[in-house]
């Protein structure tokens, strides 16, 4: 059994390899994200400043900040470029070398997606947290919630993925996703909580956002390490939100590369 | 034993006729039209295994085409194909743990590794034995030193280099059956020796079935005994490379630079060859590219050296080259009835 699976341990390890042999990759990510940060706290700063009120919303400015910086840290902790992978073997066709192997599609871009998340997490998620942590002098008080917090993380990471999947498998029918994965990451910039937090929407469509897969990956975990308020009903129904979106889109894309597989026309020869 | 099943395989792809110029992508955008290209037409052999199989065909004759069908990652459109008990399409991750696939610019290793992780990446994809493993990593050495190459990465090996490992590769599960397509595309004289001695030991020693395209005439000659040539995605000759040979064998193609010569005296050449060697098949001279002139000869109707020393005692022949016949001459011929 365990057998089985040692192949796709064995791929998330060279995916990690294969990482680390571009190293200014992460360099340049962890300028880049403290750049990001620094325009949206003085962002919040100013909005904080102008209303005169020190809580907006439910949130005091610190709270808001560690939720940007929280939800930003996962936000470059996803990023593993699944779609782009799969489009660019798409398009040179190398893709069928991929189908040629016997390994479930599926499987084997998880693992090589977790390679790049172990990657990201180390070289890139932990830094910036801690360089954005000591900068603004702000504080997480960190408990029994750690543990729900690492399982939400690890929930939140499985609809990322699927979510990446799936817009890779469109690659199938239209061989570039450039569009496509732009707008993506447009939506869920903008409703999952990773640029407004989302007790500043307006309540019904809080409401709405909140059973959306895109608050699912960011704002559960956020949530849970700045609400210490949380009782064992609001965990329940959190990760019951989660496990929903990951079976729905792991089903989902399983019939989604059954069709795919059909129309693809393997490209070269 | 039949390894291969194949049966009025077709393959047509839908693709989308552009009009030229604004006007016409504005077109495209909201009538879109569309013209089928029968890639494979109707093909049908029957595979033993074992055998080296050389599948030739000018350039977009349909021979990726129908590899990819073959390795079950392709659907085909319409016909009936069972490769080793297995619907390739169908039972895709089963059929292919039985596979190997090389293909010329692609590869089946990890870029940014060393060729030894991916070695081990495939020992576990493909559930390789520990002795199995180390068998052919031996056999390898052995013959072919690949101990060099193991700890470069695989985007740092030059094309031969990759070519071997690709091929290694291909071999370290044990498959029934291998295909190759065009396994010494831009290899140099040497390498593609290498490459051609790594695939013939293989099939020696493993027994495994081979298909192979290739464009080089040495390949096949060396390696198949076999060859499948198709055209226009049909099947134009299926046979033994023996008849192949004694039939085309003897065609030699023969390329001379004469200087300054003008149509006419081209023409009355032609004359002269007729009325002095009386060919049973015309041979004419024919310009190539503007100072080169070509002929084709079958030597089992005239000598070569006969027309050479012909030609040599009127013109003053300043470079010459003497080549096989190309394929395109070959297809022309089965197409006339030379293989009938
Ligand atoms: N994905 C595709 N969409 C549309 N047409 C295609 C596609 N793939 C191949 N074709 C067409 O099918 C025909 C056969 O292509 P194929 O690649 O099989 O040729 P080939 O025999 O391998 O040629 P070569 O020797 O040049 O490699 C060509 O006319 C090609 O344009
Ligand atoms: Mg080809």
């Amino acid at each position: 059994m365990l057998n089985k699976y040692k192949k796709y341990f064995l791929i998330t390890k060279n995916s990690i390899l294969t990482t680390a042999t571009y190293r200014f990759h992460f360099f340049f990510s962890i300028i880049s994200s403290i750049l990001y940060f620094i325009i949206y706290y003085f962002l919040w700063y100013s909005i904080y400043n102008s209303s005169g009120n020190t809580i907006l919303n439910g949130m005091t400015f610190s709270q808001v900040i560690v939720y940007i910086c929280l939800a930003y840290s996962i936000f470059i902790l996803f990023k593993t470029w699944t779609e782009w992978g799969i489009s660019r073997n798409i398009i040179s066709g190398q893709i069928m070398m991929d189908l040629v192997k016997p390994y479930n599609f599926h499987q084997a871009n998880l693992a090589n997606a977790l390679g790049f998340v172990l990657f990201n997490f180390i070289c890139i998620t932990i830094p910036v947290f801690l360089i954005i942590f000591t900068m603004f002098n702000s504080t997480i008080i960190f408990g029994i919630n750690l543990i729900f917090f690492a399982i939400s993380l690890c929930f939140a990471f499985l609809i990322s993925f699927s979510i990446d999947y799936s817009i890779g498998l469109t690659s199938f029918y239209t061989e570039s996703i450039w569009g496509i994965s732009i707008t993506k990451e447009v939506v869920i910039m903008a409703l999952s909580g990773t640029l407004i937090p989302l007790s500043f929407f307006p309540d019904s469509i809080e409401l709405i956002l909140k059973f959306l897969p895109f608050a699912a990956m960011y704002h559960i975990p956020v949530n849970i390490v700045i609400n210490s308020t949380l009782s064992i009903l609001d965990y329940f129904i959190m990760f019951s939100i989660q496990l929903f979106w990951i079976i729905f889109l792991i089903i989902l894309n399983k019939y989604f590369f059954k069709h795919a597989i059909k129309v693809v026309t393997i490209n070269g020869g | 034993m039949k390894i291969i099943e194949l049966e009025h395989l077709s393959k047509h792809f839908k693709v989308l006729e552009r009009r030229e110029g604004l006007k016409g992508i504005v077109k495209d955008l909201f009538k879109p039209r569309h013209k089928i290209v029968k890639a494979v037409n109707g093909i049908s052999m029957d595979i033993n295994q074992g055998e080296i199989v050389g599948f030739v065909g000018p350039n977009g004759a349909g021979k990726s085409t129908t590899i990819k069908m073959l390795s079950g990652v392709l659907k085909p459109t319409s016909g009936n194909l069972l490769i080793n008990n297995y619907l390739p399409y169908k039972q895709r991750k089963d059929y292919v743990k039985n596979i190997g696939v090389v293909i010329g610019n692609r590869t089946m290793l990890w870029w940014d590794l060393a060729v030894i992780e991916s070695f081990k990446l495939l020992k576990e994809i493909y559930q390789i034995s520990d002795e199995v493993y180390k068998e052919n990593l031996e056999l390898y050495n052995k013959f072919f030193n690949l101990n060099a190459l193991y700890s470069t990465p695989v985007r740092k090996l030059s094309l031969g280099q990759k070519m071997l490992c690709e091929i290694a590769a291909s071999f370290l599960h044990n498959p029934k059956l291998i295909f190759l397509d065009e396994p010494t595309i831009g290899l140099d004289v040497a390498v593609k020796e290498k490459v051609r001695k790594l695939i013939i030991s293989l099939n020696k020693i493993k027994k495994t079935t081979i298909i192979l395209t290739t464009h080089d005439i040495g390949d096949i000659e060396e390696l198949c005994q076999r060859i499948i040539l198709i055209d226009h995605g049909k099947l134009i000759y299926d046979g033994s490379i023996r008849k192949f040979n004694q039939i085309f064998g003897a065609y030699r193609t023969l390329t001379l630079e004469l200087g300054n010569i003008d149509e006419i005296s081209i023409e009355n050449i032609n004359k002269e060859i007729d009325e002095v060697f009386k060919p049973k098949e015309p041979i004419i001279l024919k310009k190539k590219e503007n100072i080169w002139l070509t002929l084709t000869i079958n030597q089992d109707d005239i000598k070569l050296m006969d027309i050479f020393n012909f030609l040599m005692k009127k013109f003053p022949v300043k470079d010459i080259k003497i080549e096989e016949i190309e394929l395109e001459r070959v297809i022309k011929e089965v197409y006339e009835g030379g293989l009938k």
